[in-house]
């Protein structure tokens, strides 16, 4: 009888790995993909090694491995003395290089799953936004958005992320904001690479008015459509991005062969 | 404050909401002068010796959090060019309770995946409305989750020097700290009766169906009595 109930699916997922371990790649991912990305521009400055301990809630010995990492690979370089500190690195066609492995790292499918999942809690968000009757708190997340001017893909990403996130809090729910947050750092980069596109960019900008617009006017099922166009669009285009860095790959291992 | 609804009536005689009312205006009532200390604080370094800002700050601020358990955060907000020239727009620190102690901690928003959200900083209610009315307001109950991760009042002040508006100063009340004290009191006045903030924002409510954070609609309104607490943004509402 215990033996069943230490077996069955549910309690496997209690006692799944928690991964304490992977705390150092973890971390060094995020700031890969934001390297990667151009969310972290070259010559920007990290936070001190005790204040992104505090931010990522890990020791100061996990985040100085997670810098080492990036200091052999050079992604990052450090300075000693008065406004020392470490810098991102500023070749940037090496996080291009970067970026492009990641991508093609991940499976069609695990890529999907992420979006389905990022698209999930943003539907949640609106929803929770309409039933507790708070549309009318849009209206100053609409403003915030209008307001912005994103000139290239990093500052639209920004945007991007800031909007999303308004949004998260605006549903009043702690839960949502935390996996707003997560899915974003695990996934957010990735999916809003298209913004480095004019026309996409555009395109996001265009859905993102419509997405606000209808919630404000209380026609949440319009503003859930806008936003997974968003989604679907973006999704398409890592997609294709991940086939011409498979293709890629695939190229110069026959060269090296 | 002014009220919208035309079902206000001026404060009930049962004992039960005049005790509920008596809590609830105890509750509030050491902030309009901590917000005065840290405002004189802020607009006096900021008119003297604008770089000792960010440290007398502190200090002020400090000294309120450590002086009563009810207060989660405080601290000035800003984006003006004298206040940016020395120091963040977000000069506001939060009451961390670690190994039973209170530990106040910077808020370093510049620094965390939400620094982006600052970009919308004059769009906030808290911002936004002393911005606009230069007067004090109280928003909420909202999650802040810049801060506390929980369910608070935000008070704030205009901060203004000769008439120039140089941001906001303010503290942070988790709902919870109100909730813990008039629970019972609530109860006592009505089975389902709901504390509103801003006249129709739920603060607490004893019907499950109404979360804390939601926005009753006109035609929800209708079927309560609201009974506003004197000084405060909030009131109370009973069903009719």
């Amino acid at each position: 009888m215990e033996d069943s109930r230490t077996h069955s699916s549910v309690t496997a997922a209690i006692y799944a790995p928690i991964g304490e371990k992977a705390l150092v790649s973890r971390i060094r991912q995020r700031l890969e993909d934001a390297i990667a990305t151009g969310v972290l521009a070259p010559g920007d400055r990290l936070p001190g090694e005790s204040a992104l301990a505090s931010r990522f809630r890990v020791s100061l010995v996990t985040v100085r491995e997670a810098l080492q990492h990036l200091r052999a690979t050079d992604l990052i370089y450090t300075k000693q003395g008065r406004g020392g500190g470490s810098f991102v690195a500023v070749d940037s066609s090496h996080a291009h290089a970067l970026l492009e492995r990641r991508i093609a790292a991940l499976s069609r499918a695990e890529i999907t799953d992420l979006a389905t999942y990022y698209r999930t809690i943003v539907d949640g968000v609106l929803r929770t936004i309409s039933a507790m009757g708070l549309e009318q708190n849009l209206g100053a997340v609409r403003e915030t958005f209008l307001r912005s001017d994103p000139t290239d893909g990093a500052e639209a990403r920004s945007v991007q992320g800031g909007l999303d996130l308004r949004l998260a809090g605006e549903s009043q729910s702690v839960r949502l904001v935390h996996e707003q947050i997560r899915i974003q750092n695990d996934f957010g980069a990735l999916l809003w690479i298209g913004l480095d596109d004019p026309d996409l960019r555009n395109s996001i900008r265009i859905l993102n008015g419509t997405m606000l617009n209808e919630m404000i006017s209380g026609d949440t099922d319009a503003a859930i459509q806008a936003r997974e166009e968003a989604v679907t669009i973006s999704l398409r285009w890592l997609l294709s991005r991940r086939n011409d860095a498979q293709r890629h790959e695939r190229e110069n291992n026959q060269q090296n062969a | 404050m002014t009220h919208k609804g035309t079902n206000v009536r001026t404060i009930s005689k049962t004992p039960e909401m005049t005790r509920l009312v008596d809590v609830i205006t105890a509750w509030q009532a050491q902030i309009p002068e901590t917000i005065e200390r840290v405002s004189s604080v802020a607009i006096e370094s900021l008119s003297t010796a604008p770089r000792t800002l960010e440290a007398r700050l502190e200090e002020v601020v400090f000294d309120a959090l450590n002086s009563t358990s009810k207060f989660a955060g405080a601290g000035i907000v800003s984006v003006h060019p004298a206040v940016l020239d020395q120091s963040r727009s977000l000069l506001w620190w939060v009451t961390q309770r670690e190994n039973g102690r209170v530990e106040p901690l910077p808020l370093d928003a510049d620094l965390t995946e939400l620094g982006t959200y600052q970009a919308g900083l004059e769009d906030i209610e808290w911002y936004r409305v002393p911005a606009t009315t230069r007067r004090p307001h109280m928003t909420g109950p909202f999650v802040d989750y810049m801060c506390t991760d929980q369910f608070a009042f935000t008070f704030t002040v205009p901060l203004e020097i000769s008439g120039d508006f140089y941001g906001v100063a303010g503290i942070d009340m988790t709902v919870r700290s109100l909730e813990e004290e008039i629970e019972s009191l609530l109860e006592d006045v009505s089975d389902e009766a709901i504390l509103l903030s801003n006249n129709d924002l739920v603060a607490i409510s004893l019907d499950p169906r109404f979360a804390t954070g939601s926005r009753l609609k006109p035609a929800q309104l209708e079927s309560y009595v609201l009974t506003p607490v004197p000084g405060t943004f909030l009131s109370i509402a009973a069903p009719r």
